[in-house]
């Protein structure tokens, strides 16, 4: 190694772990709370942007995204573990029965929407069936249906009752989301000709949701007697390594297999199950900024098809969202306005950058054209999504104030 | 217990054998695989600790023996090619646990035992690497490749052997000391004599292999002297950085403490390599600098850390049992047995001499020894030098040197486990009370 090139590492490392103790800094999260704004607008931007600095400045080659493989499939299942323990039962059922298509449709029209519109874009600039049309419209879909909810403290203020509503169906988008990632990964297989297992689709599909349902079985039988914390964590640990390594060996989506293998642990009765949850949350923040750095090294921001995908896929998703909110409105006259409504679903949630981070997996380090463009496409409808967020709630703002003047 | 933790073994074991036919023998998927061998190391090193608190054995141990056991030489669920690719916990875990070991040494608690330690280091190391000396010295004229050497390259042959294998295990002790939550005399004697000896260690085996450079001027290209310099410093250099850091990360943040250390060690061991640097160091410096020059202190960090530990101690002995080549142990296992007793006597006598010439009693000066008899890291990487620097007879000496590392990697541990439990230091065993009924014994240097 060169003296320029350590030099280069030296201070790449620092600016890394500095913009770390920064995004964990209580004031940011306090911001993050106070404005409503998700992680990606505040603590995960630096992380886009140096991930991009640190593949122009020579630090993040791909011989060290390469070394650093083991660590991404490590954090892919803990994240989808963790996405997979909001799949509780008990708590859906306590749900009334007639919001179970309003959450479809919030859930189900912006994906809709989106692939439309995305799928017409990407025939457009050259992207054909056959060349990964479907494959990159469906990686499109799953972003647009993940929503993080907005500041609902302020936006749903007069119908306080909506809030679990709004919660709920955000959950229930992430597993929308994680169903199309698990799609992908069954439709897209790799090279028959290097494994020794030759299923048919049907197969991979079975074996996915029993691969998960299993390592759901093993984690709970490995942790539900478990009373020492720090055992508790190394065996979470194990869990997942083996979860996602299972998956991960099996070119099965590693995300989807864990959070099914969390859905079923988070659903057998277990003493201490909020301390996992907690210690499966407590981690989750900083492997969604390793993800950022990794997605953002592969970030071409000066292709211009990235950002016509970006405008269309912020527009089809937003508007995907204000049709299911218009609609779910009109079928329940319980749920808030319309626009607050939408507005409360419409933030980009966190999860877009676990299929992102997938589709960057599966296509090797640099990435193939169309997956940059979609990355370009969700940082930039996250931004643009956000600025509309955060106008609105300025306005909802005001008019709060002047309600508690009245 | 037992019962169960076997139970869960030969369920991850089926599970994981048959995810490895997905691809033929001897391929593996890389990143997957690596993933797949350390959820596997570490739910099976787990339920080995278990079982090995049930035999009272160290949970070191426990963990090694998995890794021989399932590692490439034998059942093979963890593949050669599987290895590599975990040497990136390997890194970390050097640095945390040499973190570990400076946060527990207060060098204000130690003063009035720092003679004491100081002359047991050196007295041990010097006696035990004298009679290691003699004995390869000996093996140089049976040997076929070093029978022709000259008298110079024969005597330089047997410094570096018995350099490699005066180098004690910071690493096992800190591992032992922390599954025991032993506190007392013993522990912070032994813990501040294995850690001062490494620091020796590193430091000699530059001026022995830079030797060793000369007389075989042909065979490889070491670091030698003017490596040495930027590589030590260097190192204390990059470790009060990161103790810096983590000074004013936990003084104005603060959460999250144990993730952060790691993240922290895991980027200094990763640029360590880069720049040629030696993790040990920078943990050892980023501890001590904490415990003793920070009103933080190194307790309340390393209890913060103490949840990383566990798997990372768990991952790192595992992979050391992995990488022993038990094919060649079996081929040299007599000398190396030989040669493990003869070091055991070095170490022994240069205790005792210590111990009369710094007033110690006699019973602490045997389990202090106890304290010195296990190797693994330092050791080891040392061991891999050779391999790399001196390849005409590096790998046949290397051969029967990683043999007596062996051996003092499954006994060492075991020995001062019991050390610790019979001084009455051990917190957490269940057996940790005596069975004469006699309290935990006074120290012996106050």
């Amino acid at each position: 190694m060169t003296a320029p090139d350590v030099a280069r590492l030296v201070v790449a490392l620092a600016v890394a772990v500095a913009l770390a103790v920064l995004g964990a800094h209580p004031r940011v999260l306090r911001w993050e709370r106070r404005f409503g704004l998700t992680v990606l607008a505040t603590s995960g931007f630096p992380f886009l942007i140096l991930g991009l600095l640190f593949r122009e400045l020579g630090v993040l080659t791909p011989g060290v995204l390469a070394d650093l493989r083991p660590l991404f499939e490590f954090g892919l299942g803990w994240v989808g573990l963790t996405i997979g323990t909001n799949l509780d039962l008990r708590r859906f059922d306590r749900l009334p029965p007639a919001l179970g298509p309003v959450i479809a449709l919030a859930s189900l029209l912006p994906i809709l929407f989106a692939a439309v519109a995305c799928g017409l874009t990407l025939a457009w600039v050259g992207v054909l069936p056959g060349k990964g049309l479907i494959r990159d419209a469906l990686i499109l879909m799953a972003c647009a249906a993940v929503s993080a909810p907005a500041n609902l403290e302020l936006l749903l203020r007069r119908w306080k009752s909506s809030t679990r509503l709004v919660l709920e169906v955000t959950r229930i988008d992430q597993l929308a989301a994680l169903a199309i990632l698990g799609f992908v990964a069954i439709m897209f297989r790799p090279d028959r000709t290097v494994t020794l297992w030759h299923l048919p689709r049907s197969g991979w599909f079975l074996m996915t949701l029993g691969l998960g349902a299993l390592l759901g079985i093993v984690i709970y039988f490995l942790v539900r007697n478990v009373r020492d914390p720090k055992e508790e964590l190394a065996l979470l640990m194990g869990g997942v390594a083996l979860a996602s390594g299972m998956a991960g060996y099996l070119a099965l989506a590693v995300a989807v297999v864990c959070a099914l293998a969390g859905a079923v642990l988070i659903n057998f009765p277990m003493r201490g199950r909020e301390r996992i949850v907690g210690t499966l949350r407590e981690f989750e923040r900083p492997l969604y900024f390793l993800f950022l750095f990794v997605v953002g090294a592969a970030w071409r921001p000066d292709e211009w098809q990235g950002w016509l995908l970006g405008a269309v896929f912020a527009v089809s998703r937003a508007y995907g969202k204000i049709v299911a909110a218009r609609l779910s409105t009109w079928m329940e006259p319980a749920l808030p306005e319309w626009k607050p409504f939408a507005v409360a679903l419409l933030p980009e949630s966190t999860i877009a950058i676990v299929v992102l981070f997938s589709a960057t997996a599966l296509d090797g380090a640099g990435g193939s054209a169309q997956v940059r463009w979609a990355i370009n496409a969700v940082i930039v409808g996250s931004v643009l999504t956000e600025i509309a967020v955060q106008a609105f709630q300025r306005r909802e703002r005001r008019l709060a104030g002047e309600e508690t003047a009245a | 217990m037992i019962t169960r933790a076997l139970l869960t073994i030969a369920a991850v074991v089926a599970l994981t054998y048959a995810t490895r036919s997905f691809v033929p023998r001897g391929a593996t998927i890389t990143g997957s695989g690596a993933a797949l061998a350390f959820g596997f190391l570490l739910i099976v090193a787990v339920q080995a600790a278990h079982i090995c608190d049930r035999l009272r054995m160290p949970r070191l141990t426990g963990y090694i023996l998995v890794g021989m056991l399932f590692g490439p030489e034998l059942l093979r669920i963890v593949s050669a090619k599987m290895l590599p690719d975990l040497a990136l916990v390997k890194g970390t875990a050097v640095a945390l646990i040499a973190f570990l070991a400076g946060c527990e040494l207060n060098l204000r608690r130690l003063r009035p035992r720092l003679r004491a330690i100081g002359t047991t280091a050196l007295l041990t190391m010097f006696a035990a690497a004298v009679l290691l000396f003699v004995l390869f010295f000996g093996l140089t004229y049976v040997i076929p490749i070093t029978a022709q050497f000259t008298l110079l390259q024969r005597v330089v042959v047997a410094l570096i052997a018995a350099n490699i294998l005066a180098a004690y295990s910071p690493a096992v002790v800190v591992g032992i000391l922390s599954e025991t939550k032993a506190r007392g005399p013993l522990s912070e004697t032994a813990l501040s004599i294995v850690v001062l000896a490494d620091l020796v260690i590193v430091v000699t085996y530059a001026l022995s292999s830079t030797l060793g450079h000369v007389v075989f001027p042909a065979e490889g290209s070491g670091g030698g002297l003017l490596l040495l310099l930027p590589h030590i410093f260097g190192s204390i250099v990059a470790g009060m950085v990161a103790g810096s850091v983590l000074a004013l990360y936990v003084w104005r943040i603060s959460a999250r403490s144990g993730i952060f250390i790691f993240a922290l060690l895991f980027i200094a061991a990763e640029a360590g390599t880069a720049l040629h640097l030696n993790p040990l160091l920078i943990g050892l410096t980023a501890g001590l600098l904490l415990e003793n020059l920070t009103p933080i202190g190194g307790e309340q960090l390393a209890h913060a850390a103490e949840g990383v530990a566990l798997p990372t101690f768990a991952i790192f002995f595992a992979v050391v049992g992995a990488e022993v080549q038990l094919q060649a142990f079996l081929h040299t296992a007599p000398l190396a047995i030989g040669a493990a007793v003869v070091r055991a006597a070095g170490i022994y006598a240069g205790a005792r001499l210590a111990g009369r010439i710094v007033g110690l009693d006699r019973l602490f000066t045997t389990r202090v020894t106890l304290g010195l008899l296990p190797q693994a890291g330092v050791a080891i990487a040392l061991v891999a030098l050779l391999l790399a620097d001196f390849p005409p007879w590096g790998p046949i000496v290397g051969t029967i040197v990683l043999g007596t590392i062996i051996v003092n990697q499954l006994i060492g541990p075991v020995l001062f486990r019991n050390a610790i439990v019979q001084a009455g230091e051990a917190a957490v065993v269940e057996s940790a009370s005596l069975p004469d009924g006699r309290i935990a014994d006074e120290d012996p240097m106050a």
